[in-house]
């Protein structure tokens, strides 16, 4: 019989560490043995049972998305030749696809690249559903669409970096959220003013930008400021 | 009573809670092992089966959806007996197994049998594997008697053992109120899918029960405030809040009801501490555990448990429910409350009660709670002669609570073995 030097216990024979501490068994006057798998205490194999997989429900998902696009597109050529109305349904399908279905192909969570893709789909949903078949849209796409979609894409992709270099505090996260929007409507207004002659998007962009930076300024001076918190909790317990 | 009356049966109080907690990951399982001093031959045993499910209608079922509730009816297929796998307890299917609520494996000397908790509870599956093992051993050629855990196959399955014992008993007018608060739990790295990490301790018992008595407390108490002690300490380390810490305790009420039914009849009970309170010492928490335990374990205390379980299931509002809205329902609430009350659970099956002719041809008996959700220590007492042995599940890698509790007992001068399915 064998003991653990670390645990005191006493050990199985076919054990080859400590269960406890994993601390190597060895046993000068008792060479280990390849034990029969029959006398070892447990059995050594596993079953694992059946599950649903994902990239088959994936799969279905997409089965059932493509009739009707199918029909739409059958029919659009057929009966209704009018105009390609059926390339509207076909490009929403898409960016649903992109968006809910595909995440489910991957075998593990890959966020840069739903991040990606995203917002490549986003670019082109806009592009194929508001620009194509319009005269004189592409100008609007180039100078305020694609511009805004893209910003907001950047700030999205500044967050997914800061938050997973390190586990942030919950009022940091917030903190940065808000400074997010603050960027955002600003860039917006910018773009809406200068791009595409909105007026007064500027002045509405700047003063969203100002009270969220007044919000995330708030946030973190009480996160930084011990006496802030102490004074917060005192005038404000429930 | 008419032979057709176990053709198909409600499912008991307790058991109405297991279905609707069932999902494709984890199962309310917990296994009963017999370590006999011979290998175990697996048509054999496949024959001892059968038998043994025409004495045990409860057992012999499959699981069906009502409109309103589940109900079991007789399950017409054969039975199938499995070898033995690393990860025991993993979850049950109602449409697998040919419809079986429990598997029976082998492996080496040993015969075990998971058992979804819906058909049965501790008592009633050690009473399940004893009398497949009994007769086992009776197709071997030995001579094996019936008598306490051990059914009489020859015989017909009595009323008393298919009673539904919650609705025979409950008769309390005291109401009970139950509140219980989320508690600290010692969490780690999560095993696999479908696994779940085993450590038994095989010790004496006469060895423990002099240790405890000379504490003045009885074994699982002795148990109880070890898990606690070291939750406790353990969470002075990690936190800064202190948390309750809380150690649920399954108590098998035929001790205090004149039923052998072999369906459900158990109740958990909890002891807690406040760590806020102060410092504690381990004479203290062994004191804490014991009182409470004491103060609620006596027969008026769990009827008022028992009677206030039956009114939750006896509401006319909450009766006429379809199923698919009180599995939700049972799903939400396990969310809630289940594990989240509780630090550890501590189940203690006590004596196996079985002929000495029978003893001869066993080394020990083996109790698995089965994997749980949330708490690292579900541990399971069980023993046979002088072999106690005590099992630990744990759904996480890390071993410092096992480590910790057997090496405790060491100190104490009770000798501890170890067998795991880690290593």
């Amino acid at each position: 019989m064998s003991y653990c030097v670390n645990c005191g216990v006493e050990l199985d024979k076919s054990a080859k560490k400590c269960a406890l501490c994993g601390t190597r068994v060895i046993n000068p006057n008792e060479p280990q043995k390849k034990q029969n798998a029959e006398q070892t205490p447990f059995s050594e194999k596993t079953f694992v049972p059946a599950e649903i997989k994902r990239r088959f429900v994936a799969y279905v998902i997409t089965m059932v998305m493509l009739i009707p696009n199918i029909v739409c597109t059958f029919i659009n050529a057929i009966f209704y030749k009018g105009g390609f109305w059926s390339f509207y349904v076909s490009t929403t399908s898409f960016l649903l696809w992109v968006v809910l279905v595909f995440p489910f192909y991957t075998k593990k969570l890959r966020p840069y690249l739903m991040w990606f893709l995203d917002t490549l789909g986003v670019c082109a949903y806009v592009f194929f559903f508001f620009v194509m078949g319009y005269e004189g849209k592409e100008k609007w796409y180039f100078s305020t669409a694609l511009p805004i979609i893209l910003a907001a894409s950047a700030l999205i992709l500044f967050y997914m970096l800061w938050v997973k270099s390190k586990k942030r505090h919950w009022v940091l996260k917030l903190l940065f959220v808000t400074a997010d929007v603050a960027v955002f409507s600003f860039v917006c207004g910018l773009i809406l003013e200068f791009g595409s002659n909105v007026r007064y998007a500027f002045d509405i962009g700047v003063i969203v930008s100002v009270c969220c930076a007044a919000l995330a300024g708030f946030l973190a001076y009480c996160y930084n400021s011990r006496h802030m918190r102490a004074w917060l909790s005192k005038r404000f317990f429930v | 009573m008419k032979k057709n009356n176990f053709e198909w049966f409600k499912l008991d109080n307790a058991a109405k809670i297991f279905p609707g907690q069932n999902s494709k990951t984890w199962s309310n399982v917990f296994r009963i092992g017999v370590e006999l001093k011979e290998r175990v031959d697996p048509l054999l045993l496949k024959k001892a089966l059968c038998r043994t499910l025409q004495r045990m209608p409860c057992f012999n079922v499959r699981i069906k959806a009502g409109f309103f509730w589940y109900y079991f009816e007789k399950n017409p297929n054969d039975p199938l007996v499995l070898e033995d796998i690393k990860n025991i307890c993993y979850r049950v299917k109602f449409k697998e197994n040919g419809g079986y609520l429990f598997r029976v494996f082998y492996h080496g000397n040993r015969i075990s049998a998971d058992v979804f908790h819906a058909i049965s509870d501790g008592y009633g599956n050690t009473v399940f594997v004893s009398t497949l093992v009994a007769e086992y051993l009776r197709l071997k050629g030995y001579d094996i008697p019936a008598g306490g855990m051990v059914l009489d196959t020859g015989a017909q399955p009595t009323e008393d053992e298919m009673l539904d014992a919650y609705t025979r008993f409950a008769s309390s007018k005291a109401p009970y109120n139950r509140r219980d608060k989320a508690v600290y739990h010692a969490v780690g790295t999560k095993t696999g899918r479908h696994m779940c990490n085993y450590t038994v301790g095989i010790m004496s018992f006469e060895q423990v029960h002099a240790v405890s008595k000379g504490y003045g407390v009885t074994i699982t108490e002795f148990f109880a405030a070890i898990l606690m002690d070291i939750h406790y300490r353990k969470q002075l380390e990690e936190r800064k809040k202190q948390r309750e810490v809380s150690v649920q305790i399954p108590v098998n009420l035929r001790k205090f009801f004149p039923t052998n039914t072999l369906r459900n009849f158990v109740l958990c009970l909890r002891v807690k501490m406040n760590p806020n309170m102060g410092e504690y010492t381990f004479e203290e928490i062994l004191k804490l555990v014991s009182l409470q335990l004491r103060l609620v374990n006596d027969e008026k205390t769990v009827n008022s448990m028992m009677t206030q379980n039956l009114k939750i299931e006896q509401n006319p509002f909450a009766k006429f429910f379809p199923l698919f809205v009180k599995n939700l329902s049972v799903a939400l609430t396990f969310l809630l409350t289940g594990e989240q009350t509780t630090s550890a659970l501590l189940s203690n099956i006590g004596a196996v009660d079985i002929p000495d002719e029978m003893k001869e041809h066993i080394e020990k008996y083996f109790f698995f709670t089965g994997p749980g959700k949330l708490n690292g220590a579900r541990c399971g007492v069980i023993t046979l002669g002088d072999k106690l042995a005590f099992t630990f599940s744990n759904c996480y890698d890390e071993t410092d609570i096992e480590r910790e509790f057997f090496t405790r007992l060491v100190k104490m001068g009770v000798h501890v073995k170890i067998e795991s399915n880690r290593s």
